[in-house]
């Protein structure tokens, strides 16, 4: 816990260099830290003694934009203060061991459940485990217990969830419902399908032009293909904001990469597995980027085709169908490669064609006008707008309904 | 219960008689903890399209009940008459009691009108039922059939409204059929042509969706002929064990064998007399 927030490392307190997954300038809204963070307790300070006899670790320095008193932002005075905000009550050292040998719970160490004891202590001293028992409770102070908590099982991590206490994380804390939520709750201008083939010295990839407002063809000339670098494309479905949020990212980090200037750049399979840990890690604060990707590209001389979903489902197949394409397209795409395994590029784009035009047909948020990727060992091409033709002789068929 | 019947007319209004009874049984059996019986869908692929001299019908052959295969091999293709053959997705009951219905009503009203039955008057009678119902019967189906005023496919929602096309496909699979159909049809096909794109048809809802299954069945009508073929092609094949997997008597070596007699003493005998009154 103390290790995500802000990537301090509590051990040595030594800044651990930025997590990959941490975007850059987006932050996390500066809720009021989860109950059970050190940002919450009040400042230690050596001379009040510790009324819990677990470990406590020195809060580490505050993160940018936290001041000591708490963070800067309040979501309204019914934050201020809660029990949880008030440092933990000092007792006297009779009235720790009255509490059935557990110390009094803390703001880091709530109690354990009440069936939980810990083990009878035992000292080197004279007497068996009794009597050292009853000399702990007439309050003398030379049982090991006491020392640093010796004979209690030291805990696996500081300022985290003791064993056998419940833990609630820190992103469904208390007071969650307090806090107005501000995770994407539904996607607003969506983009539909995406397709992906591989062939026989690259892969191909295509998407539609189009924005939907629910119902309503919003924009009907926006791009949903992402090129990264020469060998990798992106293509995504669902939220068009998320995507356009994706794309900064990535094209930040393709730059910054570029900036080291050491020859290497992003392969496929490497911007697929960031992609998946960032989507996953999204989803897992309750906030995701609600998007469908799939990534495409060759590299070292193999195609690669990988889907991630905005829950974090991430696979590599030989063809890849998002949204409705999965029920239209995906059954003609897997047919083909049943037929034969492996296509040839006119081969792969013929078939694309054939599946965005029967999306054209079937799907009704999708629309005529598309752009498809092809990435090959020379490089990316990104060939569009392209105008499906289709075909309405059925039409002289269809009198009636009955 | 309203039936429908070509001699006396159906009472006016709707018929939800046993909605108060079916309620009351889920309240019941709720509070006891246990559902009602999954209904047994067909969770199905069913296709139709019209070629050059008929109609060509096809259908999966799996039933599901949740997420568990009740009938590997269950008939889809439904009779309706001699010229007319009905497939059915959706509440397997309902479309079997359905189909049975509208077949019966429709050998009557043949036998009244003296005439070959028309592929129209089956489609009336459907939805109209299906309607009155207000989509409590869960019937989705395919009906074609060629009758003297040429080859005719319709098909028919649970609610009741019907759509006459060329090709159609219902039921979970029928994404995947209308994207084989959407990308392989031609008006005018002949017969051969026809029936492999129905298979084509059901086959990518078979290999693609996991609501169907198992075979395709087949059923061509045309003007002299009709051709039943169950299954025309058997997509899962069940798959052969290649080794034998019985151990021989032998296998495992015996090394020591001790036999202990179990000391069984009787303790007690009683005798009770059944209650044969």
């Amino acid at each position: 816990m103390l290790c995500h927030r802000a990537g301090q490392d509590p051990q040595t307190l030594t800044p651990m260099p930025r997590p990959l997954w941490a975007l850059p300038w987006r932050q996390d809204p500066p809720f009021p830290p989860a109950p059970h963070s050190p940002l919450r307790t009040a400042p230690h300070t050596s001379a009040a003694a510790p009324t819990c006899y677990l470990r406590h670790a020195p809060p580490p320095a505050l993160p940018l934009g936290h001041s000591a008193q708490g963070p800067a932002f309040r979501w309204g005075k019914a934050i201020q203060a809660t029990p949880l905000t008030t440092p933990p009550r000092a007792i006297s050292t009779l009235s720790y061991f009255r509490h059935s040998q557990h110390g009094a719970p803390c703001a880091l160490h709530p109690a354990p459940p009440s069936g939980w004891r810990h083990p009878a202590p035992r000292t080197t001293v004279a007497g068996g485990g009794r009597t050292s028992g009853a000399r702990a409770q007439r309050g003398r102070t030379v049982t090991k217990m006491e020392v640093g908590g010796a004979r209690v099982p030291p805990p696996f991590w500081a300022g985290g969830p003791s064993p056998g206490a419940a833990y609630s994380p820190g992103g469904i804390g208390i007071g969650a419902g307090l806090r107005p939520y501000s995770g994407t709750l539904s996607p607003m201008v969506t983009g539909t399908s995406v397709l992906g083939v591989k062939f026989e010295g690259g892969v191909v990839i295509a998407a539609d032009m189009m924005g939907s407002y629910g119902s309503l063809a919003r924009f009907r000339s926006i791009s949903r293909l992402l090129r990264v670098n020469d060998s990798t494309v992106l293509g995504a479905s669902g939220d068009y904001a998320d995507f356009q949020y994706l794309t900064q990212v990535i094209n930040q980090m393709v730059i910054d990469e570029e900036l080291l200037g050491d020859g290497h750049s992003y392969s496929p399979k490497a911007i697929h597995s960031w992609l998946t840990r960032v989507m996953y890690n999204r989803r897992s604060k309750i906030n995701p980027l609600w998007n469908t990707v799939v990534i495409g590209g060759f590299y070292n001389g193999e195609s690669f085709l990988g889907y991630v979903d905005m829950l974090g489902v991430a696979y590599e197949a030989p063809t890849l169908a998002t949204g409705y394409g999965a029920f239209l397209a995906q059954p003609l795409m897997r047919e083909t490669l049943e037929k034969k395994p492996s296509l040839t590029k006119e081969e792969a784009r013929d078939l694309i064609e054939r599946c965005m035009k029967i999306l054209y047909y079937r799907d009704a948020r999708s629309f005529n006008r598309y752009e498809v990727a092809i990435v090959t060992e020379k490089g990316v091409e990104v060939e569009g707008p392209l105008t499906l033709e289709a075909n309405w002789d059925i039409a002289h068929f269809v009198s009636g309904f009955e | 219960m309203a039936a429908v019947s070509a001699l006396r007319a159906p009472s006016g209004g709707f018929s939800f008689d046993n909605c108060a009874r079916n309620s009351l049984l889920e309240a019941e059996l709720g509070q006891k903890g246990q559902r009602l019986p999954a209904a047994r869908k067909t969770g199905t692929t069913i296709a139709g399209v019209v070629f050059k001299d008929g109609v060509v019908l096809g259908a999966d052959t799996r039933a599901t009940e949740g997420m568990v295969v009740a009938d590997k091999n269950c008939s889809k293709i439904h009779y309706i008459s001699s010229n007319i053959y009905c497939c059915g997705a959706g509440t397997a009951a309902d479309t079997e009691m359905t189909t049975q219905l509208i077949a019966s009503n429709l050998e009557l009203h043949a036998l009244s009108t003296g005439r070959l039955p028309r592929v129209v008057t089956a489609n009336q009678m459907l939805k109209q039922m299906l309607f009155r119902y207000q989509g409590y019967i869960g019937a989705a189906l395919v009906l074609g059939g060629v009758d003297v005023t040429g080859p005719h496919l319709y098909s028919i929602y649970p609610h009741g409204s019907t759509d006459k096309l060329p090709y159609v496909t219902m039921g979970s699979g029928s994404l995947a059929a209308m994207a084989v159909f959407e990308d392989k049809y031609k008006p005018d096909m002949e017969e051969e042509e026809a029936k492999q794109l129905v298979r084509d048809a059901i086959a990518a809802g078979i290999y693609n969706d996991l609501g169907s299954g198992s075979n395709i069945d087949i059923c061509v009508i045309s003007k002299n002929k009709l051709d039943f073929i169950r299954p025309y092609d058997v997509a899962n094949r069940k798959g052969e064990r290649y080794g034998r997997y019985k151990c021989e008597r032998g296998t495992t070596a015996v090394l020591t064998e001790n036999v202990a007699h179990l000391e069984i003493e009787v303790v007690d005998e009683t005798v009770q007399t059944m209650d044969t009154s």
